[in-house]
């Protein structure tokens, strides 16, 4: 036996050895199986010693053409769960035997009662002989159900009984029916608290992976939209989909997309987040390199744009890949409205995303390094409201930014009653307190506040969150070296964005490298018509989105509808 | 790529722990607002600072300071230091202040006039050098009495005088009468061949409307107050002479600085009745000429303004009324420029920057005569041609008198 | 998916603005005006005459070798160790301006803004990210220069915007007061700073659309020229020459003088004006650093120079500290000795190589 000689040398001789007996263990009891002449499996094994029920056990487990077999393998593989029904019963009085195997609280009730059990055991007539299995023929004539899916091994009927099917197993028939009955209780489509628009569909993904499917088909209705099904996580078996649409997203793009998924060998899948640290560029920055959302519609408009989206089971975020900077400054709700709110609002997010950085900074540097750019009254007043301030502007900054933390997540932890009374009593009574006591100037407040509430206008909590721990290094930066400080800071963040990429996505594409197409959406959110192309760095080949001359004009000014 | 993280983390904990070389908390700074700069007996620079108290200016309501108040609620500090040098003399000051003192925000410097008449070119070095002073802000003027009462004639309106000061100077398109000027054009009139620099007058004069009643609560009204007037001419680093208030305007007029101001002239066939116009555009530009007779300067001024005030009987809705008004106040601004080129030759002091216009024009000729030019100055012919116009007539025609 | 180290020509260009742009809308002013008082823009204008000349000798040597940098193929041209010593000369002129501007960064930053704190820290900082930016390579520093590039030029012409009603026209008469020399004496180190525009040298052979070097490397001089052009010429408008050659950052002086009326708030810009400037500093010396590393890796025919960044940053800093001992050294050397040694370098050097290589009829490239 050749075992690979690389490994020996990476690893202790100790442990070398025990993989070699567990292999070792492993064959033997393989062989005892087959030589036994008894099936061609690990038969009955002791899956109580057994740490876990790994899926290359089971596969090798087929459904055997005996019934009791097959319970008593699922039984000794589900124990004593409460919730793992299995219902046995004779197929048309006595026919033959057969049993329903599912998950209580997974599928719907009624469609079971109805749809399997009365047709099998009520309304059951015999079957004129005809080609095919017992199993085949019930499936033709019997059972009124739209999807059915076929079971040959152990794993085949715990997946899909795990995923809300109900499995028919039929004495006799080595197979089994998976016929879909999920009927778990879901979570309707709402408004996504996050993203609450004025404008636009108040509809939002919910934890559900059928329905936040059917939400995004709604929206793009065309054989294009490509959905990928993968099943993630050992254990938790997580379903994650993934989106794009067929000509628009590049074909490396999505390939790498698939690839980086697939490498993911991980427990359990909980949230899309876990995806996200697994599948980004720079597992370090504080910069987020995917676009996370609740909202189908802005999945769907960046599924346009050639992007490709990651829909997770279990959660409503979304993740669209790449995520380059500027797409965590682009809202939906931008197109909602008449292109010139958009454009204001843009630039106010620009601004308040710059404020929410730096305006504690540049109001430290200002006051303790370069007085002499304050104008003289206000120079005057914040002496006057800094006199008695026991602490240097820096730490004071930075205390009114940890007490403003503290309570932004304090508000959002405390249950909502609560967590109102916190924000009152922390805000105006602790605010208005540590003025009035000398402890903090006004104008800190002032400030602290401004940036605080700049933040939240951010359409990207995540790029919110990097925003709000670079703060800080400012801060201190500035409290050392001044403007020259918060300049380098500035600096080295613009280094490390422009070092980036997401997913071959340079971060900065929009800004740089200059592409006036590009620009269109960047800084301002010109009218739709004028949008002709997509990105230039996501969709290299299919960059036109609509027909040319689109602005709509009166009639009586359009060349072709003129009198000469 | 994690031992490079770790370098720049450990840098950054070097510069935290030294750091913070040059942080100075607000509080902690004394904002000079105003700076007098004399020569005292022993030939020493004295210098007077004012600092604001910001207690007293921002601590709740900003009420004025009475003259007799507690010496606690005043608003400001004058600070004396005298030393070889003007650094020497403004760090002797920190014997006495709590407050390092910092010179971004002044304003105002006040020359005394026996230090400006002896020469400004010691101290002038430390204002261009310094990094502190701000040159395009700091407004330059010659005291006329005892530059510390000036800085400290307080005012219930603007608490500090050096605040109240450059307020003044904001609004001196009011009147065009008085000619503060940016230290950074003082020097660079300085450094001119053709040009002398020129300088506002600050003095103190007192209050007429003050009254002293007995039992009274309000507060009184301050006995003196600061009043800005006129210019200083100088020649090189030393003051000349004074300019009177028209003669000041007579200067600001080619020097382009002429914002506003009224001008007041005879009413045309009313014997002792005045019509008052308001200036509101003016350019002027100087013509230098090489004749037999020597150089002739023709300054050019195109003057545009509204009619505000007619005291006669006068039509004032009839066009050539206005062409009469024209003339006459257009006579009246030449008047008030040959009155300050007169006086200015006589103190010897191009402040008008003629020589400057003619070096800019004939170069080669000004290389020749540049040594001379103080001699020549003096001599030189001045010609003023005024292009002035009356744009408005305000909200009525001619006159109520005349309307019966 | 990662294409390492290409450029687009533009992307070239913002290059060769950037290694020029910072020191010169700084020093440029003082040091031409010093010579040729108000005919300072006259000065520019021949200094750009100069630069093109400058930037054709290297771009038409540049094109004779499309695949190597001068480092590697001098030794082609001139036979092995001449190549080297020639090569050598290259490699250290980039470490030289970079401790140049070190220097001189630091010593603006000591004597306007922070008078207390050591050079050393601003050295050490910019330097610091000038490596950070160098070990993301070539496309990082384009794209973050193309960004601060903007930044910057923005800036500018804001500010000239702000002073443009305070420029005095009268301020740049006579013309030619003294004529021709001294003009010619202030175009020579404008003339050297858009020489550095040479660093194509370097970029060649990372460039993807050869064909349009030649356009947009004179377009860089044409972005440069104006530049300096609305520095120099509002400089002295607002100044007047006496006082911006008396001043050593006329610049910055001149962003002092900002003032509206209307906004009072937004009187004293210049130390936002800094920041913008440290910026431009320090794409300055990331670009001259990079190529200097680039350089020195090929020299000793390294592959990869990134292990080579943090020891020749050690080395420029020691040389930037010991190098000079005085600011008034460091001037007079900035405007005598300075850009003569860079002229010898981008324009001496460089059409030398191009006149042997066009002798003896080297080249690699098909154009």
């Amino acid at each position: 036996m050749t075992i690979t000689c690389g490994a020996i040398k990476k690893e202790g001789v100790l442990s070398v050895r025990k993989r070699i007996v567990k292999k070792l263990h492993h064959l033997i009891r393989n062989y005892a199986c087959k030589t036994a002449g008894k099936n061609i499996c690990p038969d009955d094994m002791d899956w109580v010693q057994q740490t876990t029920v790994e899926k290359y056990d089971l596969e090798r487990i087929p459904i055997e053409a005996d019934l009791a077999a097959n319970i008593k393998r699922l039984k000794g593989i589900y124990g004593v769960c409460p919730d793992f029904i299995i219902r046995q019963f004779e197929i048309g009085g006595g026919i033959t035997k057969a049993a329903v195997i599912f998950l209580e609280g997974m599928v719907e009730r009624v469609l079971l009662s109805e749809n399997l059990l009365k047709p099998l055991m009520i309304h059951y007539r015999p079957l004129k002989p005809v080609q095919g299995s017992f199993l085949e023929q019930i499936l033709r004539v019997v059972l009124p159900v739209d999807v059915v899916r076929k079971c040959v091994n152990l794993h085949d009927v715990i997946d899909h009984v795990m995923e809300g099917s109900v499995v028919l197993l039929v004495d006799g028939e080595p197979r089994g029916l998976a016929l879909e009955a999920a009927g778990f209780k879901t979570r309707a489509p709402e408004e996504p608290i996050t993203e609450a628009v004025v404008r636009g569909a108040r509809e939002g993904f919910t934890e559900a992976l059928h329905i936040n499917i059917t939400l995004l088909r709604r929206r793009l209705k065309t054989p294009n939209l490509v959905l990928e099904r993968m099943v993630l996580g050992r254990i938790s078996h997580t379903q994650v989909v993934v989106g794009y649409v067929r000509g628009l997203a590049a074909p490396e793009l999505v390939a790498e997309v698939r690839e980086r998924l697939q490498r993911i060998d991980i427990d359990g899948i909980l949230e899309s987040n876990y995806l996200e640290e697994m599948l980004r560029d720079h597992p370090l920055s504080f910069f987020p390199q995917a676009i996370t959302t609740e909202r189908p519609d802005r999945v769907a408009a960046n599924l346009l744009e050639g992007r490709v989206a990651i829909l997770t089971e279990n959660t409503p975020h979304a993740l669209i890949l790449p995520g380059e900077f500027v797409a965590h400054m682009q809202s939906p709700e931008d197109f909602y409205h008449h292109f010139v709110l958009g454009v204001f609002i843009r630039l106010l997010r620009w601004s308040a995303f710059a404020v929410s950085l730096l305006l504690p900074s540049i109001y430290v540097a200002v006051t303790t390094f370069h007085q002499e750019m304050i104008p003289t009254r206000l120079l005057l007043s914040i002496v006057a409201a800094r006199e008695g301030v026991p602490f240097p502007a820096v730490v004071e900054a930075l205390l009114m930014e940890i007490a403003f933390e503290i309570l932004r997540e304090a508000g959002v932890r405390l249950p909502r009653t609560v967590g109102q009374a916190v924000s009152i009593v922390g805000a105006l009574v602790i605010g208005e307190a540590a003025v009035m006591a000398g402890v903090v100037s006004p104008l800190m407040v002032i400030v602290v506040a401004l940036t605080g509430i700049s933040s939240f206008l951010s359409p990207s909590f995540d790029l919110a969150i990097s925003i709000r721990i670079l703060r800080f290094t400012m801060m201190i930066l500035a409290g050392l070296l001044g403007l020259f400080g918060v300049a380098a800071g500035v600096l080295a963040i613009l280094i490390h964005l422009a070092g980036m990429r997401s997913f071959g996505v340079p971060y900065l594409a929009g800004l740089t490298p200059f592409y006036s197409d590009d620009w269109k959406d960047v800084f301002i959110r010109a009218p739709i018509w004028m949008m002709r192309r997509r990105p230039a760095e996501l969709s290299k080949s299919n960059r036109k989105r609509q027909a040319p001359g689109l602005k709509p004009e009166p009639p009586d000014r359009r060349p072709q509808g003129g009198r000469s | 790529m994690k031992r490079r993280i770790r370098l720049i983390i450990l840098v950054l904990l070097i510069c935290l722990i030294a750091g913070c070389w040059d942080m100075r908390e607000v509080e902690v700074l004394g904002y000079v607002m105003a700076m007098a700069i004399d020569r005292d007996p022993q030939e020493q620079i004295r210098i007077i600072a004012q600092v604001p108290n910001p207690r007293v200016l921002g601590g709740g309501e900003r009420g004025g300071v009475t003259p007799g108040a507690s010496i606690a609620a005043k608003p400001y500090r004058n600070y004396e230091g005298t030393g070889p040098t003007v650094f020497d003399a403004l760090r002797e000051i920190s014997h006495e202040s709590s407050r390092r003192l910092f010179f971004a925000q002044n304003r105002t410097l006040i020359f005394s006039e026996a230090m400006a008449e002896k020469g400004i070119n010691d101290v002038l070095d430390f204002l261009k050098r310094s990094v502190e002073i701000r040159r395009g802000l700091t407004m330059v003027f010659v005291a006329r009495g005892e530059p510390a009462k000036i800085l400290d004639t307080p005012n219930p309106h603007d608490i500090l005088p050096a605040l109240r000061i450059d307020d003044i100077v904001r609004w001196r398109g009011q009147t065009s009468r008085f000619a503060p000027v940016p230290l950074s054009r003082f020097l660079e009139a300085l450094s001119m061949e053709g040009q002398e620099p020129y300088a506002g007058v600050i003095e103190v004069v007192s209050n007429p409307t003050a009254q002293v009643k007995e039992g009274e609560k309000a507060a009184p009204e301050p006995s003196s107050t600061i009043r800005l007037t006129g210019a200083a001419l100088f020649r090189n680093d030393r003051m000349a002479g004074f300019l009177d208030e028209t003669e000041t305007r007579g200067l600001l007029w080619v020097l382009n600085e002429v914002r506003g101001g009224q001008i007041v002239f005879p009413c045309p066939g009313q014997e002792g009745k005045k019509v008052t116009v308001e200036i509101m555009h003016a350019n002027a530009k100087i013509e230098p000429e090489i004749t037999e007779d020597g150089i002739i300067m023709t300054v050019k001024i195109r003057e545009e303004g509204n009619l505000v005030e007619v005291e006669g009987p006068l039509d004032v809705s009839k066009p050539e009324v206005i062409k009469e008004l024209d003339r006459l106040h257009a006579a009246a601004i030449g008047n008030e420029v040959m009155a300050a080129v007169y006086k200015a030759q006589e103190l010897g002091s191009d402040a008008f920057g003629f020589g400057e216009a003619f070096r800019r024009k004939f170069p080669r000729e000004w290389k020749k005569i540049k040594k001379d030019w103080p001699e020549i100055f003096p001599g030189i012919k001045v010609r003023v041609q005024v292009a002035a116009h009356i744009r408005r007539i305000g909200m009525i025609g001619p006159p109520p008198l005349l309307v019966h | 998916m990662r294409e390492e180290g290409k450029i687009s020509a533009y992307q070239a260009m913002v290059y060769q603005v950037s290694i020029v742009l910072a020191t010169a809308i700084l020093f440029v002013p003082a040091i031409t005006t010093k010579h040729a008082k108000q005919d300072a823009w006259l000065s520019v204008i021949i200094a750009c005459i100069f630069g093109c000349l400058q930037v054709c000798t290297a771009v038409s040597l540049a094109r004779r070798f499309p695949n190597a940098s001068v480092v590697q193929y001098a030794p082609l041209i001139l036979g092995k160790v001449p190549g080297k010593v020639v090569g050598f000369v290259y490699l250290f002129y980039f470490f030289y301006v970079g401790y140049f501007i070190l220097q001189e960064f630091a010593a603006l930053m000591c004597s306007s803004y922070m008078l207390r704190t050591p050079s050393v820290v601003f050295m050490l900082v910019l330097s610091l990210l000038a490596a950070y930016a160098a070990y993301g390579g070539l496309e990082v520093i384009c794209r973050t220069s193309s960004i601060v590039l903007t930044v910057v030029v923005a800036t500018l012409v804001l500010t000239a915007a702000l002073i443009v009603k305070d420029i005095k026209i009268w301020r740049f008469l006579p013309v030619l007061e003294n004529g021709f020399n001294p003009v010619l004496l202030g175009a020579i180190s404008p003339g050297g700073w858009f020489g550095e525009t040479a660093v194509i040298l370097m970029l060649y052979p990372f460039i993807n659309n050869k064909e349009k070097v030649v356009k947009t490397s004179f377009l860089a001089i044409l972005i440069l020229f104006i530049t300096m052009e609305v520095v120099v010429t509002g400089a002295i408008g607002l100044l007047g020459p006496t006082e911006t050659a008396s001043f050593l950052f006329p610049t910055f002086n001149m962003a002092r003088r900002i003032k509206l009326e209307a906004l009072p708030f937004l009187e004293r810009l210049d130390a936002f004006f800094m920041m913008v400037w440290v910026a431009a500093m320090l794409i300055k010396l990331t670009t001259f650093f990079f190529a200097g590393v680039l350089a020195l890796s090929q020299w000793l025919n390294v592959k990869d120079y990134r292990p080579l960044i943090l020891p020749s940053m050690a080395i420029m800093i020691a040389l930037a500290v010991q190098a000079w001992k005085n600011i008034t050294e460091l001037f007079a050397f900035s405007g005598e000795v300075f850009p003569l040694t860079i002229i010898f370098v981008n324009f001496i050097i460089t059409g030398f190589l191009l006149i042997i290589a066009g002798i003896r009829n080297i080249s690699t490239g098909n154009t």
